[in-house]
């Protein structure tokens, strides 16, 4: 596999292989940072397609004296996240229906594992419980950087901010989740 | 955030690298025996965060399927930048050139000229009489696949030149042309496509191989075993190519495999591609034909380099026979 940069590259001159690569490098990653918010399965698969789609298009934009390239991809995912989200806000509220979370869909998965996705679910959803109590961006560095698997200049990127400030930001969040997490994780996690 | 916290923070993201490194949480606390206590904690739920989201995983044909739509969206990318350069000031210049060429066409030609034209090879008095259809035929097809059939064609087309021209033992040197020319078409319509030929020669003993999206090779080998699945007309194929067969006759021997039938095309792109593949294999075969037919002229001493081009041409419709099956797959991967 050839550095992203030299992809990123390729694919700017027009090859739609070394596109497919930078795809293929960063698709599960995507996926794993939108399953994080919208839930795992079909709703996650279309929302990392949707953002493949948008870099595709955008792609003669970005620009190598910027952030990451990996941090200009998950920004597009984070803002497609958010505009999702402040739509199934309004057609909620259209509809009078029960209020659309989009944290319900977590769990939601096609495996035919009963018992792990069993297990993948208790942990997913005490995860998912808690997120929902830390800040905003609290939550966001723990999905970029652990859920996404970002590192500390892309998620930087993604954030706009510094890389210091990422890091104090990653400290206070995982201390924010051990304190929500301790009554009911495993001993090691509230040691 | 205090000077203490600072530290810590930064211990913490150094010991989080680590770990990303293949580090242990115990190597990790080692590091920083002073504040253990207080990184322990942390470091465990990093880690059972990061093996939460490992458990995510899309359905198994989800990835895959996404490349059929992104190599779609390629496609149309293509087609709205070249609808944007036929500008209208353009279409204007375009059909004064049309207007000019057909009517030298029809003046100093006739139709019964064109058509007698086609069987030409260069040098021929009526050669540039095709030429001249050909540039014509470029300019009146809009369409983005439309260009892409006919410039599959035209390959074809130099493909038939370069063996005529080898049976008339003419010099290899107009044979080398007429091959870079049917490189070019080649290009054009795989381009077109969504996908990219390497025109690379193979430093492998005669495999022929390709970079589909998403980077999966695609390959042909000489020696019977073949990467990637080869499906024309529904059928699955796979190549043997004894080498030394090869050298004596210049034939390729291509077996059935088990019949087994992938997913039906869907939509005007995928039958293209069908089409394309389909195309490119018969062209392959009516090639390999003209070779076996040549006159004993092309037993001279440009043999070689004539041979040469051949080979070129070979590899160029097998490496788009395998382009078009790897952007096939992107859409509809196997079952």
């Amino acid at each position: 596999m050839q550095d992203t940069e030299a992809l990123v590259r390729a694919a700017q001159e027009g090859n739609l292989a070394a596109f497919g690569q930078v795809y293929e490098a960063y698709y599960l990653r995507v996926y794993r940072y939108a399953a994080a918010r919208v839930g795992q399965g079909a709703e996650a698969e279309d929302v990392a397609q949707e953002v493949f789609l948008k870099a595709l298009n955008s792609l003669h934009k970005f620009k190598f004296s910027g952030p990451p390239f990996a941090a200009w991809l998950f920004r597009i995912a984070h803002n497609l996240i958010i505009d999702r989200a402040r739509h199934m806000k309004a057609a909620s509220a259209a509809t009078s229906g029960p209020p659309a979370d989009l944290d319900q869909a977590l769990g939601v998965a096609g495996d035919d594992n009963v018992e792990e996705q069993a297990l993948l679910s208790l942990d997913m959803e005490a995860l998912r419980e808690a997120l929902g109590k830390v800040t905003k961006l609290q939550r966001q560095v723990i999905e970029l950087r652990f859920i996404a698997g970002l590192s500390l200049a892309e998620t930087a990127g993604v954030m706009g901010r510094k890389e210091n400030a990422v890091k104090a930001l990653q400290h206070s969040a995982l201390g924010a989740l051990r304190r929500l997490l301790a009554p009911m994780a495993s001993p090691e996690v509230a040691t | 955030m205090s000077k203490d916290g600072m530290y810590v923070s930064d211990a913490l993201n150094d010991s989080l690298g680590l770990m990303a490194q293949g580090g242990t949480v115990e190597e990790c606390l080692a590091r920083y025996p002073d504040i253990a206590d207080e990184l322990a904690p942390l470091l465990h739920l990093a880690r059972q965060t990061q093996g939460v989201a490992e458990a995510m995983a899309p359905t198994p044909d989800a990835q895959r399927a996404g490349l059929g739509r992104i190599t779609d969206e390629w496609n149309a990318m293509q087609a709205r930048s070249r609808r944007q350069q036929r500008a209208p000031w353009r279409l204007l210049r375009r059909s004064r050139v049309l207007a000019v060429v057909a009517a030298l066409v029809l003046v100093f030609g006739g139709w019964t000229t064109a058509a007698a034209a086609q069987d030409t090879v260069p040098g021929d008095t009526l050669y540039p009489v095709k030429q001249t259809q050909e540039r014509v035929l470029l300019l009146v097809v809009f369409t983005h696949g439309g260009k892409a059939d006919l410039h599959a064609r035209l390959a074809e087309a130099r493909a038939v030149e370069a063996t005529k021209l080898a049976a008339q033992g003419s010099d290899p040197v107009a044979v080398d042309e007429v091959t870079d020319r049917m490189q070019e078409h080649m290009n054009e319509c795989v381009s077109l496509m969504g996908g990219e030929l390497s025109g690379k020669r193979s430093s492998d003993g005669g495999v022929v191989s390709v970079v589909g999206p998403g980077g999966r090779q695609y390959s042909l080998s000489p020696n019977t075993s073949v990467s990637g699945e080869i499906s024309i007309g529904g059928r699955e194929y796979v190549v043997s190519r004894d080498t030394s067969e090869y050298r004596a006759l210049g034939r390729s021997y291509w077996a059935e495999r088990e019949t087994r039938r992938l997913r039906p095309p869907r939509g005007e792109w995928s039958d293209r591609r069908a089409a394309m593949k389909e195309q490119f294999y018969q062209h392959f075969l009516q090639f390999q034909q003209g070779r076996g037919e040549l006159s004993p002229e092309f037993r001279s001493a440009h043999r070689d380099r004539i041979e040469a081009a051949f080979q070129r041409s070979e590899r160029l419709m097998l490496e788009a026979l395998l382009m078009m099956q790897a952007l096939e797959d992107a859409h509809h991967p196997p079952e």
